[in-house]
């Protein structure tokens, strides 16, 4: 599959002294101001009285209200968000306890059939999920397991899991082999070697892999409105909820979306801190 | 490899403590787990995909018609061969767009400087949102063509004032998923990236290459993996691209925007026709695999050419 | 270091969602049913879902929403109900899907529910009181299948203060050509002022009604009795044409993202003299609080030309039991409840009587209080709601009923993709004549498949 490139380990980073870097600066913080302005936007819609929201011009000053936060809390927001918690989470947690020794496996006992099961796996993701509805329905309500949050945590598992293992075994394979063979001459163990050697050195893989799971999962629409009804309900469908086509509705959505996004972005941050640190792949010793 | 026939045995032995044996022994478990949850779905698609079966006409449903859809959605059938070229045309635009911007995000991320952490937070933010509601902001904020603040830049540019979502659709909906995917692949290539050591920076430095070669010689090649994977990854799930054309242009006007995964929840959700929608998936299926396995030659044969050592 | 407090934060993940999940699956009330219902959020839907305490202190059967935009939730449902269903008591259906899902067997008739009753309780209900029209819309094989929780039609929504400066009046029973004068003398694209609001985002439920309308006014329908369809007719180019026309050239810019609620926000901010939608919306146009031109909305009935037959629609957003629910007679107190005279007073107790659900009973037409709050509109909701008539919307004899839909399964495929076509149109990338011709071909097949046209 892909090459493993020969890389030497990164020493700390030292700052950077070079001209134009004011520029570069500042270009990154109009970019990164650009890009999230939609969502601030939305932000910002989630204040305003629904008339506000959607009135042309948009209007920037405004009299903020709380009263779409109270519809949302009305609605039973608590309940689709512990939903898609347990599924965001739960689904994530088993994708890398099933994903994690996969891809080791694949990065590190490669075989001939190695790229066929990598395309296989990827295989998995082909079928788009909106031609698959009716059977997953039939087979769901067959098995039980329909507008069960065990069956949406089971299925999200196996829609996370290639990309867990693509993305775990890249991380993987890029280390450098001398680590490795250094563990397995101690005669550790897989678990040993996974635990004490590889993870701590791919945390940022690893939480860059969880974090796009979890939010595969916090986001999925279709099989979740399809599969869900009253008792597994989570944030996509609940925001879908508001939608309506007599009357206004702009500013109670963005008040969910705003809802449905914090917890995420949280995460995001926390999960950020070990991407930073990680990133910069820290001493290889 | 091949084991001499008398050695069976004793080889058997030794292949099970092999690291081999602990290879696929780790292996199974998820491999088993994805048979199992996705290997059924597809076959009962497959199945239904022989028979026709129209939900709100139960009279219509579970007949044996062999391979009347297939025939029908790859021969008969005009809106699916635009939904093909659709799809192509704006997977593979958004891909490409948001690989380069992703790769410039990423680029501009990997310097340090005061905030750089609020920064990259600020430019993850888009891949949170749901796309339905980024689609909802973009479409009532930005497209509108009275007010939409894009209009607003464009006409003190002393431009005409543009319907964007009528007259330009594919640009519109590539703008927007454009914007969403960015961060995914800026995530994967600010992990690469990170793992380049300064020494080699420092090493090309000396010998007098500029940031231009820097970046062509030493950059990329060792980014090849990455870019690699974000754009196999980023496909896979591009490819499926629902949200945006769903609120903001409804597949059209007319089947401007129609890609096959619009196309196939028509079929299900309007006309209630399982049977072709199921064709049309298996189809889409052996398209993906196609245009997937394309990718992968044409990529690693790229970057395994560039590669410094 | 990292590892160790990495693996800690993970093993506290598994043991809270594990701890979650069981407690949460442990809780399972017995005793009284437990409802589910499938509803849109419409605001009507929201004050039922916030008055439904009431109906669980009187009955002890507690209720459950399951709420989503129209189209996913009949997509949901109707997905639900033909593998099987088992998901809900109660779902929200239209005038549409009612007798099509009759048909089906998929909802339970309401007849003998009825006929249970006793006499004083149907005394109470007082079925005949429901608009009749609308208990035809919502029958099949003249057996009522669902209850109207609010119904409408649709009038002309004008701007008197606009149409004062012009020297303008509209007259109560406007044709479309005076329409499309008007609509010419308001056209300001100048100062963003539009001549006329109409919907064309695609969609048999959005730019199909309106535009079914017009088709039936001017003489037209979609299929002739035969079930060969007629869009390259001439009545139905000349209508498509004109209303096609009347957009481009006086209506408002980004058409073919306008609905409802677009063309509402319009006619609410002043950006348009004029607008032809649901008659739902004259009660929030009106309201001060959500217009901003409250005070200078007049009303008028919907435009005519060739005919008044089918120039303003008929919908109801009903209630119907599925035929899988295992709680039916719970379920009949819950539709009796919200569709009964109490109801209705409960809701103008809230929120005063403008905001009651509007074109199901006539008795809320005659009420003193109704009229005060609504008058302006009240009556001419009310006369559109008693001349519509799905079974007598064209000019000429159809096979089908419905008045701004043609009551079959294929119509949902049908109309959205012939609204899908003409919204080029719309935007300018094709002529109507060869939308419409593209779309006849369709069609076409599309009855012959389903077995209507050989």
């Amino acid at each position: 599959m892909s090459a493993v490139a020969t890389r030497t380990a990164a020493v700390p980073r030292r700052p950077r002294l070079r001209p134009g870097s004011l520029a570069l600066t500042l270009l990154t913080y109009v970019l990164a101001l650009l890009v999230f302005f939609p969502v601030l936007w939305t932000v910002l819609t989630a204040f305003k009285k629904e008339a506000d929201a959607a009135a042309t011009p948009p209007v920037f000053l405004f009299k903020p209200t709380l009263v779409n936060f109270s519809a949302v809390f009305d609605a039973d927001y608590v309940r689709y968000f512990e939903n898609t918690v347990i599924l965001a989470g739960g689904s994530t947690v088993l994708a890398l306890v099933l994903g994690l020794p996969a891809a080791y496996s694949l990065a590190y006992h490669p075989s001939r059939h190695t790229p066929q099961v990598l395309s296989w796996v990827l295989s998995t993701k082909m079928l788009p999920v909106v031609g698959a509805l009716i059977p997953f329905i039939v087979i769901y309500k067959r098995v039980g397991l329909y507008d069960t949050r065990v069956g949406m945590i089971l299925l999200y598992t196996a829609l996370n899991l290639p990309l867990v293992i693509w993305m775990m075994r890249s991380f993987f394979a890029d280390l450098p082999r001398e680590i490795l063979e250094a563990a397995t001459v101690d005669g550790a163990g897989f678990l040993r070697v996974l635990t004490r050697i590889v993870m701590p050195l791919t945390t940022p893989g690893l939480a860059a892999t969880a974090l796009l799971s979890v939010i595969f999962s916090w986001n999925e629409f279709l099989l979740a409105v399809n599969l869900t009804a009253a008792k597994s309900g989570t944030l996509p469908v609940f925001i879908s909820g508001f939608q309506t086509s007599e009357g206004l509705f702009f500013a109670k959505m963005s008040a969910a979306s705003t809802m449905a996004i914090a917890p995420v972005i949280l995460a995001g941050w926390l999960a950020q801190r070990s991407l930073v640190r990680g990133l910069t792949f820290g001493a290889v010793k | 490899m091949t084991r001499p026939a008398a050695e069976a045995a004793r080889g058997r032995l030794a292949f099970l403590r092999s690291e081999r044996a602990g290879g696929i022994v780790l292996l199974l478990p998820a491999l088993a787990y994805l048979v199992l949850m996705t290997q059924a779905p597809f076959v009962l698609t497959l199945w239904y995909s022989f028979h026709r079966w129209i939900l709100t006409s139960p009279d219509l449903s579970h007949i044996w018609v062999g391979l009347d859809n297939y025939r029908y959605t790859l021969t008969e059938d005009p809106i699916f061969r635009t939904a093909v070229v659709n799809t192509l045309v704006i997977t593979a635009s958004i891909v490409i767009g948001s690989l380069v911007l992703g790769l410039a995000f990423a680029l501009l991320l990997n310097r340090t400087f005061p905030l750089r952490g609020i920064a990259r937070a600020l430019m993850i933010a888009p891949f949170f949102v749901m796309p339905t509601v980024n689609a909802v902001v973009q479409k009532n904020l930005f497209l509108n063509p009275i007010f939409g603040l894009v209009n607003w830049v464009w006409t003190s540019l002393g431009f005409h004032r543009i319907d964007w979502l009528a007259v330009h659709p594919k640009f519109s909906i590539i703008a927007m998923a454009t914007w969403q995917w960015a961060p995914f692949m800026m995530l994967i290539l600010l992990a690469g990236l990170q793992g380049i050591s300064d020494e080699v920076r420092e090493a090309a430095r000396i010998d007098g290459a500029g940031p231009v070669v820097e970046f062509r010689r030493i950059t990329l090649p060792l980014l090849g993996p990455y870019i690699e994977l974000a754009v196999l990854l980023g496909m896979i799930y591009i490819l499926q691209l629902f949200g945006e054309i769903y609120v903001a242009t409804q597949g059209g006007p007319g089947t401007q925007t129609t890609t096959i995964p619009y196309y196939i929840y028509q079929t299900i959700s309007q006309a209630n026709d399982v049977g072709t929608s199921s064709a049309q998936g298996v189809v889409a299926v052996i398209l993906v695999s196609i245009v997937a396995a394309l990718l992968l030659r044409v990529l690693t044969r790229s970057f395994r050419k560039g590669l410094t050592s | 270091m990292r590892v160790s407090r990495f693996a800690v934060g993970l093993c506290g993940v598994i043991v809270v969602s594990l701890a979650v999940l069981v407690g949460v699956g442990a809780a399972h009330t017995k005793g009284q049913p437990t409802l589910t219902i499938a509803t849109v959020n419409n605001p009507d839907m929201i004050v039922m879902q916030a008055l439904s305490s009431k109906f669980t202190s009187k009955y002890g059967i507690k209720v459950k929403y399951v709420t989503l935009p129209e189209n996913t939730l009949r997509q949901k449902v109707t997905s639900d109900v033909a593998t099987g269903g088992g998901q809900f008591d109660i779902a929200t259906v239209g005038t549409y899907d009612v007798p099509i899902w009759a048909k089906n067997k998929w909802l339970v008739s309401l007849q003998p529910m009825f006929a249970k009753l006793s006499p004083a309780a149907a005394k109470t209900y007082d079925l005949n009181d429901v608009i009749q029209k609308v208990r035809l819309g919502l029958s099949y094989n003249n057996a009522l299948y669902a209850v109207p929780f609010y119904g409408e039609s649709s009038m002309t929504y004008y701007n008197k203060k606009l149409f004062a400066a012009a020297g303008l009046k509209m007259p109560l029973h406007p044709t479309w050509d005076q329409i499309q004068k008007f609509a010419a003398k308001l056209n300001k694209s100048s100062s963003n002022q539009y001549g006329i609001c109409l919907r064309a985002l695609p969609g048999w439920g959005e730019f199909g009604a309106p535009l079914t309308t017009v088709v039936n006014t001017f003489g037209g329908q979609w299929f002739n009795t035969k079930w060969e369809p007629q869009l390259t007719s001439p009545a139905f180019e000349k209508a498509t044409n004109f209303y096609v026309n009347l957009i481009r050239k006086y209506g408002e810019p980004g058409a073919t993202s306008s609905g409802f609620t677009e063309c509402e926000t319009a006619m609410a901010q002043g950006k348009t003299a004029m607008w032809v939608d649901a008659t739902v919306a004259a009660g929030q146009l009106t309201d001060p609080s959500k217009s901003q031109v409250a005070k200078d909305i007049g009303f008028a009935y919907a435009p005519t030309e060739v005919t008044p037959l089918g120039s303003h629609w008929l919908w109801a957003w009903s209630l119907g039991i599925e035929a899988s629910s295992k709680n039916k007679d719970a379920a009949f107190k819950f539709l009796t409840w919200a569709t009964s005279r109490d109801y209705l007073k409960l809701v103008a107790d809230k929120n005063g009587w403008a905001a009651v659900p509007p074109g199901t009973r006539v008795s809320t037409y005659k009420n003193a209080n109704y009229k005060k709050a609504a008058g302006a509109f009240a009556n001419i909701v009310l006369n559109s709601m008693l001349t519509a008539d799905p079974t007598h919307s064209t000019l000429h004899k159809a096979p089908y009923v419905g008045v701004q839909f043609v009551g079959i399964p294929e119509f949902q495929n049908i109309g959205t993709l012939v609204t899908q076509n003409l919204a080029a149109a719309v935007a300018g990338s094709t002529s109507v004549d060869s939308a419409l011709s593209l779309s006849q071909q369709q069609v076409t097949r599309i009855m012959k498949q389903a077995g209507y046209l050989k």
